[in-house]
């Protein structure tokens, strides 16, 4: 049967346990510092590494559009014909001038009309054009 | 960007009158009409598709147009669609044979002006600040280069080819329904007007499409101010009536003069011409506007056929519009 500690002896053992402790709650901040500052880190390089993964691929990108134009994604259809294109803007289309007019024939014309020959007036359909 | 001149529609004509098509295109309404009717909704089509080609290639309001792809990379070639290409050339044309009055180097100042986005979708009125404008570089539309399959544009201009845009179109639809179809045909898109017939159609054959004219595409609601027979070729009508918003407190309109990088600010409110092409008439009717004072001598000199109304509906026309006596000419209404 062990005697009961006195209370110098209590005390004592108090502040054997609190150094304890302290000692290794010390222990594990600095140990979660440490992983912290690990961490943090392994995020800047990570992040720093994207960074110039990115301005690379930027750079990459800048000295490829220099050097050659850029290529358009065509219609596999092409409803314009480079003929046609040729033909409405062709040197001297826009270049002032000509035409011809006259009084509209449902008042003063005098010419003999030509007017589309049709048979009453229909109804105006709007086809669809996506704009 | 003009608007006002268009083949009557069914319901404005006598009975009797050509069928007609009509729907939504480039940000502005388009209106077809065969000889006869013949083939309409193979035109109609057509034309739809060759409208959808030309915005989705020449479109200031789509990123993924040809042109702001060539917007985005001043100084560099790039390469793009022939419909843009033929645009483009047009363009360049036009400030040739206007000296520079028309000029398709000015986007930025419309992008400043806050035109910024298609018509439609424009505030008319905006308290946002609207940067002030500068006058542009002159003649910096001559360092726009074409090749064959590539366009470069000179660094600080950025294109816009709002003012013979739709011209272009116009004449585009119009060639290809002919070329395609064989039909006689005549279009509208926002008021630039062609008539096209097949060249072996005797010229006593062709027809003559009558034309109403007004300030804008509403106001042919109420009746036009004058109605023409176009024979052939274009007609094509100028307004800053249309396409007008505040922006920053001050009133803007998307004629721009290039001489001051301001909106025009003569006294024409509206200026119906005609030209061989739709893109001939509408480069003489959008020049009328910036030019101002000195437009019916111009005009005149150019042997344009033209009518010009100031802003209190003083009507003056040139020689060889249907009426004129030979010589400029002031109507009162």
């Amino acid at each position: 049967m062990t005697s009961p500690l006195t209370p110098r002896q209590r005390n004592r053992s108090r502040h054997v346990l609190n150094a304890a402790t302290g000692l290794l709650t010390a222990a594990t901040v600095a140990s979660v510092g440490i992983a912290s500052g690990l961490a943090a880190s392994a995020t800047k390089d990570s992040q720093d590494a994207k960074r110039a993964a990115k301005a690379q691929a930027a750079e990459a990108a800048a000295s490829a559009a220099a050097a050659e134009p850029v290529r358009a994604q065509r219609p596999t259809k092409t409803i314009v014909t480079t003929k046609v294109v040729a033909g409405a803007s062709r040197s001297g289309t826009a270049s002032v001038g000509g035409g011809t007019v006259r009084s509209s024939s449902s008042s003063t014309s005098t010419r003999a009309s030509t007017k589309p020959a049709v048979t009453k007036p229909v109804k105006v359909v709007v086809p669809s054009t996506g704009s | 960007m003009t608007t006002a001149a268009l083949p009557r529609t069914p319901e404005d004509a006598e009975p009797g009158a050509a069928p007609a098509r009509r729907w939504g295109a480039l940000g502005t309404y388009v209106h077809l009409q065969t000889a006869g009717g013949e083939r309409l909704d193979e035109a109609a089509e057509l034309g739809a598709a060759v409208l959808v080609e030309v915005d989705r290639t020449c479109s200031r309001f789509r990123p993924d147009s040809d042109l702001m792809r060539a917007n985005a990379r001043p100084g560099e070639w790039t390469e793009v669609s022939p419909v843009l290409l033929g645009a483009v050339r047009v363009a360049l044309e036009a400030a040739e044979a206007t000296d520079g009055v028309v000029d398709p180097t000015l986007g930025h100042h419309l992008l400043t002006a806050g035109y910024d986005r298609t018509f439609a979708l424009l505030s008319e009125s905006s308290t946002d600040p609207a940067a002030v404008p500068i006058p542009p570089a002159r003649d910096r539309w001559r360092q726009v280069e074409v090749r064959q399959d590539a366009l470069r544009l000179p660094i600080g201009a950025y294109l816009d080819l709002g003012a013979t845009g739709k011209a272009y179109a116009a004449d585009l639809v119009a060639t290809s329904i002919v070329a395609r179809l064989g039909v006689a045909v005549v279009v509208s898109v926002g008021g630039d007007v062609r008539a096209a017939a097949p060249a072996e159609l005797p010229p006593y054959r062709r027809p003559a499409w009558p034309v109403g004219i007004a300030h804008t595409a509403g106001a042919l609601d109420d009746g036009p101010d004058e109605v023409l027979d176009l024979v052939e070729g274009g007609l094509a009508t100028s307004s800053t009536a249309a396409r007008r918003w505040v922006r920053g407190g001050r009133e803007w309109h998307h004629l721009i003069d290039p001489r001051t990088g301001e909106p025009a600010r003569g006294p024409w409110r509206t200026v119906t011409a005609v030209g061989h092409t739709a893109a001939a008439a509408n480069t003489a009717s959008t020049a009328a506007i910036v030019l101002g004072v000195q437009a019916a001598a111009w005009l005149s000199a150019h042997g344009v056929a033209a009518r010009l109304v100031d802003h209190d509906d003083q009507v003056t026309t040139t020689p060889g519009w249907p009426g004129a006596d030979g010589r400029a000419k002031e109507e009162t209404p």
